[in-house]
């Protein structure tokens, strides 16, 4: 998990972030614990009280849940949401920049289209 | 509990305000970072609410309990000071024992365990130590101390890489595992910023910020585009720094960023990224920067 | 609770100072016999418990600064310092002077040698006559109790000074110096031109040590009053005692 604390958003929101990363990836399978609160916290030396924030973020997006006593595991079906929610979001944080960017570089559609092909 | 209100404190010397009129709340269990240049009066406070120094204004109360009237709340307290305060002579395991007679809950289990990791050798006199294991053995005794506050000044002077990122590592396990009240009191300001939740700023004696580290960053912005772009854009905001490169400009507001504020950097094509605390810091406290 | 462990901790730090004091004691008045050759004839000495008292001055004078830097980096308030000291120094005068008295009797079974107790309140003494040193319970108490407040005085005298010291900055620590010179000056002017006041300084220390009367209760209530008074300027000093910046 790589948290950048220089990159412009807020550690609590790169920590949920790099967390739905990796129950997307499968790293944290569902009905598994991920890393807690303490393990973040002394790991990259940050307040727990952010890490608790970012974690907060997931439960309220229904991504985690807390099992007393034990820890915060990975809820059934978060996966598919969380695909769902990054397909709704995919134009406007990928495409919106990949257009912007080819229209400064003038790189025609029919250009982007192959490189995309040939990428897939 | 592990709170101090410190009310409208002043201290003089001679004619100078070391403190002018401070006033903060310390809540209990949160890790605050004080802040200030040399000289801007932040050893002076941590000596205040100690009883190490005295008043010359104001009231300074632990857990409700005013220091004028019931001086045992500093017994709350485990605070590292920058000068070395221990008999020279002492060696450090007699020191343990001795911390752990003035502070009942001190974990000698711990100290001994914190020792072994710094490779921190129990048996050498306190003369003898390095300033890095001085810093070290005084780091380790505050830890191990039991007490409901902590206040660190200074705590890494001396240290090395490892040794920095050991402490923070082990403060913030001990903080997890046993909450407690911490103050840190340090110029590295980069490697706290992420382990303090409150930050507490003082300027040449005087007060000026007091708050969540979150917030004191969201009420600010750094901006950076073709200069006279800039110059436009800062005309009716609250800038407090500009610096100039060729034919760029990047300032820093401090305001809300809203949607208003959006659409002028689109139009205008400015770049907007987030302030560190360090840098905010510098800005806030160099002569000029206005809070 | 505090004051007692403080005070456990001043004790355990000048026990090795004590220990060597008396090495180096008992070494001096072995080899002074030796060379004298174990004779009660050849020489004498008088009143050696005196070095104790020194012993003691010289302590205060060093127990200032470290323990209280040491009390204020455990957060210990300074009425705790202040009762810690004052009940240290009890038990330590005391063991010093029942050690002292032990020893004066040991050593007067190899020479003559009485104490300034002997000197100023037994009854028969004299330095040219024939004596021998009393071993009754009322000599023993005496002198115990004697020696007893006089070294809390000298303790105290010499904390007092150390603190004095440790306030003034450079001037007043040059009048303080010089103040027993010109106390001394002025003394011995009034001595000169007013016979009647040398007198009277002269039966008032006479009275308040009980010489004449041969009482040394007397002197004894006159030390633990001089402690008092000392150990209040002590307690005004400590108040508002501060660590000095490095």
């Amino acid at each position: 998990m790589r948290l950048d604390f220089n990159d412009d958003l807020p550690i609590y929101v790169q920590i949920a972030k790099a967390i739905e990363n990796n129950v997307l990836k499968g790293v944290f399978e569902e009905e598994t614990a991920i890393p807690s609160t303490t393990e973040i916290s002394v790991k990259y030396k940050i307040n727990p009280a952010t890490v608790a924030k970012g974690f907060n973020l997931l439960v309220d997006d229904g991504i985690i849940y807390k099992k007393r006593g034990v820890g915060m595991f990975v809820v059934t079906g978060s996966k598919e949401k969380l695909i769902k929610k990054r397909k709704e979001n995919f134009y406007n944080n990928y495409i919106v920049s990949l257009i912007e960017e080819a229209k400064k570089l003038d790189i025609s559609s029919k250009d982007i289209i192959k490189m995309i092909e040939g990428g897939l | 509990m592990g709170t101090i209100k410190v009310s409208n404190v002043c201290k003089k010397y001679g004619d100078t305000f070391a403190l002018d009129n401070i006033t903060l709340e310390i809540q209990e269990n949160k890790i605050y970072g004080l802040l200030g240049r040399n000289g801007a009066g932040k050893t002076t406070l941590l000596n205040l609410i100690n009883n190490r120094i005295f008043l010359d204004e104001g009231s300074i109360a632990i857990d409700n309990k005013k220091l004028s009237e019931d001086i045992s709340g500093i017994r709350k307290i485990y605070f590292m000071a920058e000068q070395s305060l221990y008999p020279q002579n002492m060696k450090v395991k007699e020191l343990y024992n001795w911390t752990k007679e003035f502070y009942p809950n001190f974990d000698m289990e711990y100290a001994l365990e914190l020792s072994k990791k710094f490779e921190l050798n129990i048996n050498k006199k306190i003369k003898e130590l390095s300033t890095g294991y001085s810093s070290i053995c005084k780091i380790i005794n505050t830890m191990a101390s039991g007490a409901e506050i902590l206040m660190f000044d200074e705590p890494v002077l001396g240290l090395d890489a490892n040794h920095r990122e050991m402490f923070y590592k082990e403060l913030m396990e001990s903080y997890i595992n046993n909450p407690k009240t911490i103050i840190l009191s340090t110029h590295i300001i980069e490697e706290v910023a992420q382990l303090i939740e409150r930050v507490v700023i003082i300027k040449d004696g005087k007060l000026i910020a007091s708050e969540q580290v979150e917030d004191l960053l969201k009420g600010c912005y750094c901006i950076s585009g073709l200069n006279k772009n800039i110059d436009d854009y800062i005309k009716d905001k609250n800038c407090i720094s500009v610096d100039e490169m060729a034919a760029f400009k990047s300032a820093i507001i401090l305001g809300e960023n809203g949607e208003e504020e959006k659409r002028q950097q689109r139009k205008l094509d400015l770049e907007v990224s987030k302030v560190e605390l360090q840098k905010l810091f510098i800005y806030l406290t160099s002569d000029g920067g206005i809070k | 609770m505090r004051s007692y462990k403080l005070a456990k901790y001043n004790i355990k730090s000048i026990l090795k100072g004590i220990i060597i004091y008396y090495a180096l004691f008992i070494c001096v008045i072995t080899g002074i016999e030796l060379i004298g050759g174990f004779s009660i004839e050849n020489g004498s000495s008088s009143g050696l418990e005196f070095s104790s008292a020194i012993f003691l001055f010289v302590l205060g004078l060093n127990s200032f600064r470290e323990t209280f830097y040491f009390t204020q980096a455990n957060n210990i308030p300074r009425m705790d310092y202040f009762k810690a000291t004052a009940i240290s120094i009890f038990p330590i005068a005391l063991a010093m002077s029942i050690f002292d008295v032990i020893i004066n009797r040991v050593h007067n079974l190899i020479s003559v040698s009485p104490t300034m107790y002997d000197m100023a309140y037994y009854n028969s003494f004299s330095f040219k006559g024939p004596w021998t040193q009393s071993n009754s319970i009322q000599t023993l108490f005496g002198t115990i109790t004697f020696l007893f407040a006089l070294y809390i005085v000298a303790f105290g005298i010499g904390l007092l000074i150390t603190m004095i010291y440790y306030k003034c900055n450079k001037i007043m620590k040059i009048i303080v110096s010089l103040s027993p010179v010109a106390v001394s000056a002025i003394y011995g002017q009034m001595v000169y031109y007013n016979h009647d006041f040398g007198q009277g300084v002269a039966i008032f220390i006479d009275n308040i040590l009980g010489i004449s009367t041969k009482n040394s209760y007397m002197a004894v209530i006159t030390f633990i009053c001089l402690f008092i008074i000392l150990m209040m300027f002590v307690y005004l000093l400590v108040r508002k005692a501060v660590i000095k910046k490095v």
